[in-house]
């Protein structure tokens, strides 16, 4: 081997990339050097994913040239950027469930016994497995199964696999995204210490803009393609960073939210399912949100998946505009007006491969049906309708849901149910995976809803989100609502205290 | 006029499914016409559409059940189990419209129970219809076994007479059927079922009664395949239609529906059914012999999904 002095691990000069009626990549310049964490910022659609992806090889660029550690890559042949030492970490978890710990971080390198039967030593493979765990401060046993850990330690756990085999520089798209905040700390402090200990580069993806401050070193901003400016973190503001991301457009971050009206929309009192929800009482007024916070495991996603009819509850009451209704299935539930927008819209919310129409008349599909006889003439007025009250970007009703942004897919979830008149939305998790241009549409459009009288309950684990989106903010600690904060009382840590059990 | 055809996408993209079937049937059609003289008689297509009604009446019911996300290997048996029903009652002189009910009712319980296994046991379509399909056979034979059921009444035997008849009950049934997918609230659930069961359920769609009504709709048209069967060859046995819900599923699948469920169509069923029974026909008359019949339309089911898969790969 050459050795070179090139001041970066990874340089990427000129990267055109273009799709069909799409420059994806225009003449990007991209440089990381060892020992920082560099992080990628971008709205969707800003050339992020595509950048990375052409560094992977997953895509070829039509223009530019890529160096590692000042030799040139020939961009032709990807299967290079691995044996030079690139490691990507996805946003999804890629590890085998069924195995364990030193398995996955060998899978398909495990070292042999005998070379012609194939046998596997085991005692090395173990051996090996604990020492990089440990050399890469991963405090895990590696005989544990990799399915029963949380989802924070599989992602260490990835990490040292994509370690051991000599890496330069490891890539992480979004990796904090399923990780509950307290957990992210530990996936920090793993960075912070592979970063001074063994000089390697990290070029890292987020939309969390708080924890870009926290990790990083630099950062440089996409948009429409174009390289914005790279720029060293301690240098820059959030108020900054975003104006450059979206260029300047938008100037408030969260809507006003209008005074909610007396009516009571939702009321629940006791409610009880096993473990997860205990004793349980809200309510919610027409035209208010109530927000619901709290730790990953707290109980969000199964409050409402109680009040949408989906799981089943030990007891408790529900009334709806005053009328007590009971506990239901998703059908019942829709017709008393409640609806459930998933959190896990990709496999819960939409059916991917079906076009926006289809999807929309998912729940509509009753109501807009004569004697069995669907009127597709009126679904299609309908949607038509909404795609344009909502802004939902398409070419028309009949594009796939699939291939629509996470914020436009969100919006079709939205179409779904405010089409079946439902008048109290429970949204799970409403901005996930979304870019904050989506965000401030997923916001506008929940103001609206409130002006029309629709309740909304919030259910959230970003906590600034919580805070701002909210009238009130409802914080659960172990299923139990712990205490309800008034907009306006609270700060995040207030918030970050109670979820947390230390205060009540 | 660009955004117009965008608008269209998932139209066009339909359109042009249907137009490569036919094309496909077309393409065997004349170069066949071409090797073997008597391919170009009016009575070798005649001949086609005749033999393909039966299984094309069946197939239409595979195809609901698949784009709903279930499988049905269990109307082979169902066919034979009600060809067997209708040759008892008429062999023991009952009248016809008697024979028919009973048959059609005997193919509409078993699709019921298979719906119901289905949903209640949550026992893999697969394993579940494929359990039913044994049974089925076994009663089919009970009922069959010794009994001669042959020279049916003429009132019966026309259903089945000549190829205007069973072409017209096939088409019949595709133009129900047709209606069904495409207009109503069913039609709309099997897609939406067999797209995103899960995303079907929480938008309020009864899911499990909708899939025991899918497997009902296979069960009584291999019912009515099963009479047609038995009225076209003017006697009745119990190995009738053995490994024809392969030779459904084979006709479906090349037609574009998805074996996964959410995507298809019955019309272009139709077609599949066409370019199975027209390479038959062709072979024999070719003089091919009947292993090399088998290999021949094993290789053409492969490429036929092939192409799909590619096509599918390429619009993603």
């Amino acid at each position: 081997m050459i050795s070179t002095n090139s001041e970066f691990v990874v340089e990427m000069q000129g990267i055109t990339k273009r799709f069909p009626g799409v420059l994806a990549l225009d003449k990007v310049d991209f440089q990381l050097k060892p020992g920082e964490v560099h992080v990628l910022l971008g709205e969707n659609g800003a050339g992020k994913s595509t950048l990375i992806k052409v560094l992977s090889g997953a895509h070829l660029a039509d223009e530019g040239r890529i160096q590692i550690e000042g030799q040139a890559v020939d961009i032709s042949s990807p299967h290079s950027m691995l044996e030079k030492g690139l490691r990507f970490i996805y946003q999804e978890l890629n590890l085998v469930q069924e195995i364990d710990i030193a398995r996955n971080m060998f899978l398909g390198m495990e070292p042999i016994k005998s070379r012609f039967l194939g046998i596997i030593d085991q005692k090395t493979l173990y051996k090996r497995a604990e020492y990089y765990l440990e050399k890469f401060h991963v405090n895990l046993n590696p005989y544990c199964l990799v399915g029963d850990l949380s989802v924070t330690q599989q992602k260490m756990v990835e990490i040292a696999r994509a370690l051991v085999t000599d890496a330069k520089a490891l890539i992480l798209d979004e990796p904090t995204d399923v990780l509950e905040d307290s957990s992210r700390n530990e996936l920090f402090d793993v960075i912070r210490k592979l970063k001074t200990e063994q000089n390697m580069g990290f070029i890292y993806i987020s939309h969390r803009y708080q924890e870009v401050f926290e990790l990083g070193d630099r950062v440089t901003i996409l948009r429409d393609g174009q390289n914005v400016g790279t720029y060293l973190l301690k240098e820059l503001t959030l108020d900054d960073m975003v104006e450059k991301m979206i260029g300047g457009q938008i100037n408030r971050k969260f809507p006003n939210l209008p005074e909610p009206m007396k009516a009571e929309a939702l009321k629940v009192k006791n409610l009880v399912s096993g473990d997860l929800l205990s004793h349980i009482s809200l309510t919610v007024r027409k035209g208010e949100v109530l927000g619901i916070t709290g730790l990953m495991g707290a109980g969000k996603t199964e409050l409402g998946r109680a009040l949408g009819g989906i799981d089943r509850v030990d007891s408790g009451e529900i009334y709806i505009h005053g009328h007590s209704v009971p506990f239901s299935d998703p059908a019942t539930m829709i017709q008393c007006g409640i609806a459930y927008l998933t959190e896990d819209r990709k496999s819960e919310g939409v059916i991917l491969d079906q076009s926006i129409r289809d999807n929309y008349g998912l729940p509509n599909i009753v109501r807009l049906s004569s004697k069995g006889i669907v009127q597709y003439k009126e679904i299609d007025r309908e949607i038509d309708d909404l795609m344009d009250k909502l802004a939902i970007k398409a070419p028309g009703r009949h594009t796939l849901v699939g291939q629509l942004s996470g914020g436009n897919q969100q919006k079709v979830v939205l179409a779904k149910w405010l089409g079946a008149q439902c008048k109290i939305l429970i949204f799970d998790e409403p901005t996930r995976g979304i870019d904050i241009r989506g965000r401030l549409e997923v916001y506008r459009i929940m103001k609206e809803l409130l002006e029309q009288g629709v309740a909304i309950l919030m259910l959230t684990s970003d906590y600034s989100e919580a805070l701002s989106m909210s009238h009130r903010v409802a914080v659960l600690h172990h299923g139990s609502i712990r205490k309800i904060f008034k907009r306006g009382e609270a700060m995040e840590d207030d918030i970050l205290r109670v979820a947390i059990g230390a205060t009540a | 006029m660009k955004n117009l055809i965008k608008n269209n996408q998932s139209f066009i993209q339909q359109a042009r499914k249907s137009l490569q079937a036919v094309a496909g049937l077309a393409l065997i059609t004349i170069i066949f016409m071409l090797l073997v003289p008597s391919y170009r008689s009016v009575g070798n297509f005649t001949d086609i559409l005749a033999q393909s009604s039966v299984l094309a009446i069946m197939a239409l019911g595979t195809t609901v059940v698949l784009i709903s996300g279930g499988l049905d290997l269990s109307v082979g048996s169902i066919l034979a189990l009600c060809a067997c029903m209708a040759g008892t009652v008429l062999a023991a002189g009952l009248p016809i419209w008697v024979a028919i009910s009973l048959a059609l009712i005997t193919g509409l319980a078993v699709g019921l129970i298979n719906g119901l296994t289905v949903v209640l046991t949550g026992v893999p379509p697969f394993i579940a219809t494929m359990g039913m399909m044994m049974i089925v056979r076994g009663f089919a034979e009970m009922l069959g076994k010794g009994r001669d059921m042959s020279y049916f009444p003429e009132g019966f035997k026309i259903l089945g007479a000549g190829w205007v008849a069973p072409s017209i009950i096939a088409g019949g049934a595709l133009v129900i059927i047709m209606f069904i997918m495409s207009k109503t609230k069913l039609g709309f659930n099997a897609y939406a079922i067999g797209g995103n069961s899960e995303v079907a359920r929480l938008s309020g769609i009864p899911v499990n009664r909708n899939r025991i009504i899918y497997y009902s709709i296979g069960g009584i048209l291999a019912g009515l395949a099963g009479v047609l069967e038995a009225a076209r060859l003017n006697y009745v046995e119990p190995n009738y239609g053995l490994g024809w819900e392969l030779q459904a599923i084979a006709g479906a699948v090349i037609g574009g529906t998805s074996l996964f469920g959410g995507m298809g169509g019955v019309g272009r069923t139709i077609i599949g059914v066409l370019i199975i029974r027209s390479l038959y026909a062709g072979l024999i008359q070719i003089g091919v012999d009947s292993y090399w019949q088998q290999v021949a339309i094993g290789t053409v089911i492969i490429i036929a999904v092939w192409i799909d898969t590619v096509q599918r790969k390429r619009s993603l």
